[in-house]
């Protein structure tokens, strides 16, 4: 991702430039191109899901830039796993907004085949699994497995267990 | 201050609450039920839309600590192993709970007597078996009858949830090891009935059910409710339960505009789960009851049990479509349920098989960082696509023990939007727990190699699974030793009733929601039958 602070043309109330660089940086990191999906900037994270992702998630909006504020760029591998082992819950964080983001992007979804939690419907039907004939067959064939009780109330209402 | 009578007012609209509510005003009682938090926003349940992982932890999170809505209370959880996870709101836990359904077993109520730990219940399996049968046909529940893991009898009205390709998979490992297993029994609808459409398998039960095919006492029991005369007031949070002498005589609650009001009634039942009630209760002291109401066992707000739990999860190499189906469970099994001296502990667990839902919840660090495959980096591409769609994973109920030190207080220094202390846990999980749990998941681990997994992933101990609340104001027939009698009904406060989870003696191996909603039958039924406060008790002021 290249953009500079005149012409990115992207929200600036979202991330100013130097954090969108910040995002791509970690995004390629943490998603980087060479496997067999998009790569986080091929997904456009830094440029446009990230903006979606806030929208979003709001809540998440600041904790996120300050942990951009502290990220180390030049070396964002030795960072992120620095954070992985030392703060798991800001690594937490990090990752939820960025995979969060990526996830956002068709790209990412379609190279996952993934259409959401979309459902299959069902009715009820009878299924083979369970009739006669079906995988229930050995369960029922050895019977109860439960431990059974004798138990009656005493005459006094107390508890009088004998099972 | 407002004031207003009611035949009975009951503290709380969650699943206890619906369903007592429900019943009282089906009999021609006049009921007023207060409730701190709202309705649920169902426009919040975004199962078809792309943004449902980065959205669904937001307004549906689970923790009230994390959530911090209003009608939410803060729960220190700083001394305790486990937090606490709750919803308030109209229909309560059932509005996040993942409705796996299941009763508990003849011997779950007998544990003193089996094992020579905890206590017996002051009821039988008998005695509810009838009120689960209602709790099912009112909850629309699916499964099979005839699980060999309980008496015979009738099963739920609905026909189970479709197996899937997963539960298939699991199922045959399991004859293979000659091990009990039985179709997945869900408060989730298969088929249009009464209120509930059928299930579509999204797999975001816990995040807003956007079909209404999952059963939550605001579909299922308040509307009804409503419609027969429930006053069910929302945004009304409960202070205290009044009391004069050993009588209740109503309860004052505080709205959303900070105005206090006062509910006079003939009955007070509570129905704020297994925290709220506790914590409404020691609110209550006075100095007639400096310990909190109902308390002279001093047992009120002791005996805390959350159900420690498991997670397991397979990797296959075929895609067995896991991200999505009913969540709930596809199948359950109760094979190394009951106690076995051989291995060294009590009691045991229950396991259901679950989906694993989307590809952003596989890269979160619970279970999956368990997993030797890393997750990010070069890697982040080919652990991603191993895991979605081919991760099935078991959910471990494991049975917990009471133990008195295992307590809910008031904060000293929490207090929830209206200045009232919120709750304080001190929780451990125990040794037999401990046990317990490392002999399930090392048989769940054995369960995955035998169906050909690739990779098993035990999920580490995890704070965040406080979803069953139990215990904290036991139920028995000895006043020295419990809080209430079997009915739920206060032994020093003979108009105070409990009817939620806190009067459970154990807690079983199984998720609670079966025995809850069963438990709040039989109390209302008892409530009526016992004409503790039929119409005409009430109009000649012979009520109990
Ligand atoms: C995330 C999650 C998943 C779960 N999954 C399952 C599952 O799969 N299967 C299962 O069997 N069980 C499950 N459960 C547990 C089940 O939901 C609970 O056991 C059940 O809801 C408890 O019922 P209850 O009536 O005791 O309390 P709740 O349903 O918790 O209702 C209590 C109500 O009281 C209200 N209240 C509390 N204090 C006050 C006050 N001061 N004033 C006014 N109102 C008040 C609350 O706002 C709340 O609405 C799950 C729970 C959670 C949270
Ligand atoms: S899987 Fe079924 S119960 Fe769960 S959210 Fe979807 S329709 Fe509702």
């Amino acid at each position: 991702m290249t953009t500079s602070p005149e012409s990115s043309g992207l929200d600036q109330t979202v991330l100013t430039d130097e954090e969108r660089e910040a995002v791509y940086l970690i995004g390629e990191t943490l998603i980087p191109e060479g496997g067999s999906g998009p790569s986080a900037d091929q997904a456009a994270v830094a440029t446009q899901f990230i903006d979606r992702f806030f929208e979003l998630r709001p809540d998440l909006h600041s904790g996120f830039r300050e942990l951009l504020a502290e990220a180390d760029l030049k070396r964002p591998r030795e960072w992120c796993e620095r954070l992985e082992r030392q703060r798991p819950a800001d690594f937490s964080t990090l990752t939820f907004v960025i995979a969060g983001a990526y996830l956002l992007s068709p790209k990412a979804r379609g190279w996952l085949k993934y259409e959401g939690q979309v459902g299959e419907y069902q009715d009820g039907s009878p299924q083979p699994e369970y009739a006669e004939g079906g995988l229930l067959d050995p369960v029922i064939a050895r019977g109860p497995i439960y431990r059974a009780t004798t138990w009656t109330r005493d005459g006094t209402g107390g508890a009088a267990a004998t099972g | 201050m407002s004031t207003d009578q009611a035949d009975v007012v009951i503290v709380g609209a969650g699943l206890a609450g619906g369903i007592t509510a429900a019943t009282l005003t089906a009999a021609g009682l006049h009921v007023v039920c207060l409730e701190q938090g709202g309705w649920p926003d169902y426009d919040k349940a975004r199962a078809d839309f792309p943004d449902y992982e980065v959205t669904a932890d937001r307004y549906w999170a689970r923790d009230p600590n994390t959530r911090r809505a209003e009608a939410d209370y803060p729960v220190d959880d700083t001394d305790s192993d486990i937090s606490a996870l709750m919803w308030n709101g109209v229909g309560g836990g059932t509005v996040l709970y993942s409705a796996k359904w299941h009763r508990m077993t003849p011997g779950d109520f007998r544990v003193r007597s089996h094992d020579g730990v905890a206590d017996d219940w002051p009821l039988s399996y008998e005695d509810l078996e009838p009120y689960y049968v209602e709790a099912e046909r009112q909850l629309g529940v699916s499964g099979l009858a005839g699980n060999p893991a309980y008496p015979a009898g009738e099963g739920p009205p609905n026909p189970p949830v479709p197996i899937r390709a997963a539960g298939r998979r699991m199922a045959k490992a399991l004859n293979e090891l000659g091990w009990h297993w039985w179709p997945g029994g869900n408060a989730i609808s298969t088929r249009d009935y009464r209120m509930l459409s059928p299930c579509r398998q999204h797999g975001t039960c816990m995040s807003g059910c956007p079909e209404g095919a999952k059963a939550s006492t605001d579909l299922t029991h308040w509307p009804a409710a409503i419609d027969r005369g429930a006053d069910l007031r929302t945004g009304a949070r409960v202070t205290r339960v009044l009391v004069r002498g050993d009588r209740a005589t109503g309860v004052e609650y505080v709205d959303r505009e900070g105005r206090l009001h006062k509910v006079e009634a003939r009955a007070v039942i509570m129905c704020a789960n297994g925290i709220g009630t506790p914590r409404i209760l020691l609110l209550s002291a006075t100095s007639e009851h400096p310990d909190g109401l109902a308390n002279s066992s001093g047992l009120l707000g002791k005996r805390l049990m959350m159900h420690p739990f498991g997670a397991v999860a397979g990797i296959f190499d075929e895609d067995l479509a896991t991200h999505s189906g009913s969540w709930g469970q596809q199948i359950q099994t109760m094979h190394f349920y009951e106690s076995d001296p051989a291995r060294g502990f009590v009691r045991g667990a229950k396991w259901g098989l679950q989906p694993t839902g989307g590809p952003l919840g596989l890269t979160r660090s619970y279970p999956w960082g368990q997993s030797p495959e890393p997750m990010w980096f070069e890697n982040f591409h080919d652990t991603l696509a191993s895991r979605l769609g081919h991760a099935p994973m078991w959910s471990l109920i494991a049975e917990d023990l009471p133990h008195e030190h295992n307590t809910v207080t008031l904060s000293s220094d929490l207090a929830d939007s209206d200045g009232l202390p919120g709750a304080r846990l001190a929780y451990t999980v125990d040794e037999n727990s401990k046990r317990l749990m490392d002999f399930h998941v090392a048989r769940a681990v054995e369960s995955f190699e035998v169906a050909g997994a690739r990779e098993t992933i035990v999920g580490p101990h995890v704070r965040a699974s406080g979803w069953h609340l139990m215990g904290t104001a036991v139920m028995g027939d000895d006043p020295a030793r419990s809080v209430t009698d079997r009915f739920g009904r206060a032994h020093d406060i003979p108009n105070l009733f409990i009817f939620d989870s806190s009067t459970w003696v154990t807690s079983g191996g199984v998720n609670p929601a079966a025995t809850q909603a069963a438990l709040a039958l039989w109390s209302s039924d008892a409530f009526l039958r016992q004409g503790q406060l039929s119409r005409r008790d009430l109009r000649t002021g012979a009520a109990a």
